[in-house]
């Protein structure tokens, strides 16, 4: 899939398309915002990465132009993050927003996030072993049933409708239980370690991998690091 | 540009009154002279011709009274003329002055003021005659005197120009003098002024002298010391602010700088340098979770946050927050009771963001295993939400609400020391307040939102 990143900030660019590239994409870049928009509007691109703070065409000169002629997902950075401009981005026709400095398991999760809700959803998960029904609110692992409360219950679905792909803490506390600010607690390791012991402790075959100083991880292949 | 030196201003504003004054003094005392003079001339005029008709009737003859009158008057402005139809006309005028036609005033009336005629002559001075008739041993005569007032007009243009000249020096004195002693007056400004401009940093905490300073300072050099003395305060806080930053930088910095020291000095494993930039991601998010938190700090004190109020139930926002928090709770044997109604209008993510902060601290410092308990309570204007929690006093409590304040007992313990002010914060944007008592063993916290 291809991006385009538009960023004036060099350095900043080039670990996000590193980043990025690892990750899978393609990406292309441009360096200020009159370059982003002919290649924004030039291109077929699956998302577009706008920071706002630009040289010349700002941000939101480029998004206002850009949602004349494209429905592209855009995600917006910028290093202000007072509720106004947040607003107006969303006004604007931009579809996440990220505050800089953000990280970058957070931005990957936000670009994943954006790519995945053109895809339909499903009701029943499985990865490896694990059966996940929505509908009817079941989880089984080989077989055996597990009881799961509610929240853990989303907590699992989360991951497992994300497997492969690592969730910073962050993206947990807002899905699960709506906290939108940075608790500076360790709440989402407490839960996932509960998590853990219902899903992972009882089986040989552990899921839930922990990345440090990213997130968390549901994968089928055996994690070496858990 | 400046305004207009107080000096010049209020020099002019003096030498204005002063020339109004000057100007309607004189003047008044100018039409009072001019008028008891034209009254006196008047009088004069009339005993005078009221005594020539008494001789004429006495029986002196008409021809003898140029004599009399010479000896009474000053024959260079006053004028007499006597008719008979039977005499030779008397008539002495040295004067230059044609007398006018008038109807003379019959014998039996007594002259007065009203009967005066009075004209101007060729010179612009005031003249004035008064007619009679008179009996005299011959015959009806008519008396006429006349006076041209140059006397008066005279006397009065001497006072004029004396009144001129007296009020053009008053008024220059004061031009010259009043800036002298304005400045002299406004010098207690200066003196205020290099008081505070001497003020150094350091000496913010004296107060001005206001002994020193006029009555009329009085008001500006209590608000000068009521500044310095917040600036004080705040200069005080901020130098340990800034301290306590230092120092909360400072601590992740030094581990960052030497695990990548350490790491480099010898060829490791992969999985140690992955091991090393897990760690520094560690170290750089509790960095970057700092500068996040100072920052709202900054903005939430110059009131620079938009907040996006919502009315919303306390009761469901609250239990949100224990869905979220009660892992961590149980983890440490405490269980969380809820005990809310009614609602709030706030920034709901503000407002979980301050009392998850209330509760993580209950969490984390009261003794378990134990319960915390959330309130609310309504008052008339505002909505107090406690927590509650088994706990001792806490010591030096009006410092609690302090950035990087941390108690000896958890200063080992991990958190940034901004949780409560952060809570203060949030609390001030809102229009209200946190707080802190100790209640029969039970410390609680409270935020106060204007309801």
């Amino acid at each position: 899939m291809k991006l385009l990143l538009i960023e004036d900030n060099l350095k900043a660019s080039a670990w996000v398309r590193k980043g990025l590239e690892e990750a899978g994409y393609i990406v292309d870049f441009a360096a200020d915002g009159r370059d982003g928009l002919h290649l924004a509007l030039s291109h077929p691109y699956s998302l577009i990465i706008l920071d706002i703070m630009l040289p010349g065409m700002d941000g939101w000169q480029v998004l206002r132009t850009l949602r004349t002629a494209s429905n592209v997902p855009v995600i917006c950075l910028t290093a202000r993050d007072s509720v106004d401009d947040r607003v107006k981005g969303l006004e604007l026709g931009a579809n996440d927003y990220l505050v800089k400095p953000f990280s970058f398991a957070e931005l990957l999760a936000r670009v994943r996030n954006q790519l995945r809700q053109q895809q339909p959803h499903s009701s029943v998960l499985r990865v490896a072993d694990l059966v996940m029904d929505s509908t009817r609110f079941q989880v089984t692992r080989d077989g055996i049933p597990l009881t799961l409360t509610r929240k853990e219950f989303m907590l699992l679905w989360l991951l497992a409708s994300r497997h492969g792909e690592i969730l910073p803490r962050t993206l947990l506390a807002s899905e699960i239980w709506g906290v939108n600010f940075d608790s500076e607690t360790n709440i989402v390791d407490v839960a996932i370690r509960r998590l853990r012991r219902k899903v992972d402790d009882p089986f040989t075959h552990k899921l839930i991998t922990t990345v440090r100083g990213m997130g968390y991880c549901l994968s089928e292949k055996a994690p070496d690091n858990a | 540009m400046h305004s207009a030196s107080l000096t010049l201003r209020l020099t002019a504003i003096f030498t204005l009154i002063m020339a109004m004054a000057c100007g309607g003094i004189s003047l008044i005392l100018y039409n009072a002279l001019r008028s008891e003079l034209v009254w006196r001339d008047d009088q004069t005029l009339i005993n005078r011709a009221a005594q020539l008709r008494q001789l004429l009737e006495d029986g002196a003859h008409p021809s003898s009274l140029p004599l009399y009158f010479n000896r009474m008057v000053d024959i260079h402005q006053d004028i007499l003329s006597i008719r008979s139809q039977h005499e030779q006309n008397v008539s002495i005028n040295h004067t230059g002055v044609a007398l006018p036609d008038m109807s003379p005033t019959p014998v039996n009336s007594p002259p007065n003021a009203r009967q005066l005629h009075r004209w101007m002559d060729a010179d612009h001075t005031e003249a004035a005659a008064l007619s009679l008739q008179a009996n005299s041993s011959l015959g009806p005569v008519t008396i006429t005197l006349a006076r041209v007032a140059r006397e008066r007009a005279m006397m009065l243009d001497r006072y004029r120009q004396q009144s001129i000249l007296v009020s053009l020096a008053a008024i220059f004195l004061c031009a010259a003098v009043s800036p002298l002693l304005i400045r002299r007056g406004l010098k207690a400004i200066g003196r205020l002024s290099e008081i505070v401009a001497e003020t150094a940093s350091d000496r913010l905490n004296h107060p001005v002298p206001l002994q020193a300073i006029p009555q009329e300072l009085l008001p500006l050099g209590k608000a000068l010391n009521a500044m310095r003395q917040s600036l004080s305060t705040d200069f005080v806080r901020l130098t340990q602010f800034a301290d306590d930053l230092a120092h909360e930088i400072r601590t992740p910095i030094n581990v960052l700088l030497g695990q990548n020291q350490v790491a480099l000095g010898h060829a490791r494993s992969v999985s140690e340098y992955q091991a090393l930039l897990e760690g520094n991601i560690e170290e750089l998010e509790s960095l970057s979770r700092l500068t996040e938190n100072i920052l709202f700090l900054a903005r939430a004190t110059h009131h620079n946050i938009q907040l996006n109020k919502e009315a919303f139930l306390l009761h469901d926002a609250l239990e949100t927050l224990i869905d979220f928090l009660e892992p961590v709770a149980e983890e440490r044997g405490m269980v969380i009771a809820l005990n809310a109604e009614g609602s709030v209008t706030a920034d709901k993510m503000l407002f979980q963001r301050a009392m998850t902060n209330l509760l993580i601290n209950a969490i984390r410092y009261s003794p378990a295993p134990g319960q915390i308990v959330i309130s609310t309570y309504h008052r008339a204007e505002y909505v107090d939400i406690e927590v509650s929690n088994a706990g001792d006093v806490i010591a030096e409590p009006d410092k609690l609400f302090e950035r990087f304040w941390r108690g000896d007992n958890v200063r080992h313990t991990s958190g940034s020391g901004l949780g409560l002010s952060l809570v203060y914060a949030i609390a001030t944007l809102h229009g209200g307040l946190a707080y802190y008592r100790h209640e029969k063993g039970h410390t609680i916290f409270g935020l106060r939102l204007l309801a």
